[in-house]
């Protein structure tokens, strides 16, 4: 004899809910929370460190920063400021809400602006794990190839602000600059597609985006 | 290998819905495309982390919905090959109507084997329907 037991509930309800009341400790402490997703490589460490050294006599800037393995991308950032979480996540290739909150309890939130955290280097899974955050990030970058949006439609649809890095390396790869804009539009056509390189310091519209965020927030 | 994840994550939900002395033998999944799973890492993931919790031989039965678009311009319903599929009419306007479902449906438990002193109390049948169907579920199956 069996009984079966309707649900209808999502997969990672238990996660969603972690989520939320993450979400309630950002709202509380009145800090935005950006969820960076990118390849491994994309530059997202590079980002950050452009942002804080940018941005470290006008926001309060903290950071959570997920890798499977080591502290490097931890050690790059702390040279730019006190409030950085490395985690480590061992076989795990995203960051769930727990982790997160685990490493929430190591920041003063209250201190802080503005949340980064940057997830695992992957661009399918950490788009599945809500973490608490007001906005998604989904960065690609030009070495990875043009084809990267339109494989993984996921990152791009739910994305809230897209990036492109690497655009200084245009003229040594072959990257149709248009077909990966289109294949973004296609999918995605209100989330803002930023093109930037990190490595020229060539990011202006992403500190714009940022900075206009969190005025934004604060304001509501 | 995010199935991994998500096979544990699954199964933790799951836990929620089992009642105290009931195995689990099987779980209905509903998963659009957008959520990239490989349905054979998925199973493999599945054997793995049901057999730690007990549960080994439960069987997921994963339902995969297509992708589902709509026009904008001409209001046609399609289920394209490819999610950035454009519209017979030249549109490339297109919403996502689904394709995005990832859902536990439903999961089916044995009846147990009750002491004889329970049993008199009340039937398991009963017991069942009153704390993991009540008012919380919208959708009564007929077989409950
Ligand atoms: N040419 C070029 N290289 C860049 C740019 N931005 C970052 N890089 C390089 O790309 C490599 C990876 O950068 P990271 O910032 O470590 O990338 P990440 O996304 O944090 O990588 P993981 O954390 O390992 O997933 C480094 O060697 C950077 O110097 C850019 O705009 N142009
Ligand atoms: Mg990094
Ligand atoms: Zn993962
Ligand atoms: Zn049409």
């Amino acid at each position: 004899m069996s009984t079966k037991v309707p649900i209808v509930e999502n997969v990672l309800k238990i996660n969603d809910e972690m989520a939320l009341q993450n979400h309630q400790l950002f709202q509380n402490a009145g800090v935005f929370v950006v969820d960076l997703i990118g390849a491994p490589g994309a530059g997202k460490t590079a980002l950050l460190e452009l942002t804080l050294r940018r941005l470290w006599n006008t926001v309060n800037i903290g950071v959570i920063v997920g890798d499977p393995a080591t502290c490097r991308d931890g050690d790059r950032l702390a040279r730019h400021s006190d409030h950085i979480v490395q985690v480590n996540t061992g076989s795990g290739c995203h960051l769930d809400a727990n982790q997160v909150r685990h490493a929430m309890d190591k920041l003063a939130l209250k201190d802080l602006d503005i949340l980064i955290i940057e997830n695992v280097g992957n661009l399918i899974c950490p788009v599945s794990f809500n973490l608490g955050q007001h906005c998604k990030i989904g960065m690609f970058s030009v070495s990875e190839g043009d084809d990267k949006a339109a494989k993984h439609p996921n990152l791009v649809i739910s994305a809230d602000l897209l990036i492109l890095n690497k655009i200084d390396l245009l003229p040594y790869i072959p990257f149709d600059l248009e077909h990966f804009r289109q294949d973004v539009r296609h999918l995605n056509r209100t989330a803002p597609l930023l093109e930037v390189s990190v490595a020229k310091d060539q990011a202006a519209e992403w500190i714009d985006w940022l900075t206009t965020k969190v005025q934004q927030s604060n304001n509501t | 290998m995010h199935e991994v994840s998500i096979a544990q994550s699954l199964i933790e939900l799951i836990r929620r819905y089992v009642p105290a002395h009931c195995r689990l033998l099987r779980a209905t999944v509903r998963i659009g495309p957008m959520h990239a799973l490989e349905p054979e890492a998925m199973r493999l993931a599945w054997t793995i982390a049901t057999t730690e919790v007990g549960w080994a031989g439960a069987k997921l039965d994963i339902e995969s919905p297509p992708w589902r678009l709509r026009c904008a311009a001409c209001g046609r319903c399609w289920a394209p090959g490819r999610v950035d599929e454009a519209c017979t009419c030249g549109c490339t306007n297109v919403e996502i109507m689904g394709g995005d479902e990832f859902q536990l449906d439903s999961i089916e438990v044995d009846t147990p084997v009750v002491p004889d002193r329970q049993k008199r109390v009340t039937s398991n049948r009963t017991r069942l329907h009153n704390t993991e169907t009540g008012a919380r579920h919208e959708h009564q199956s007929s077989n409950c």
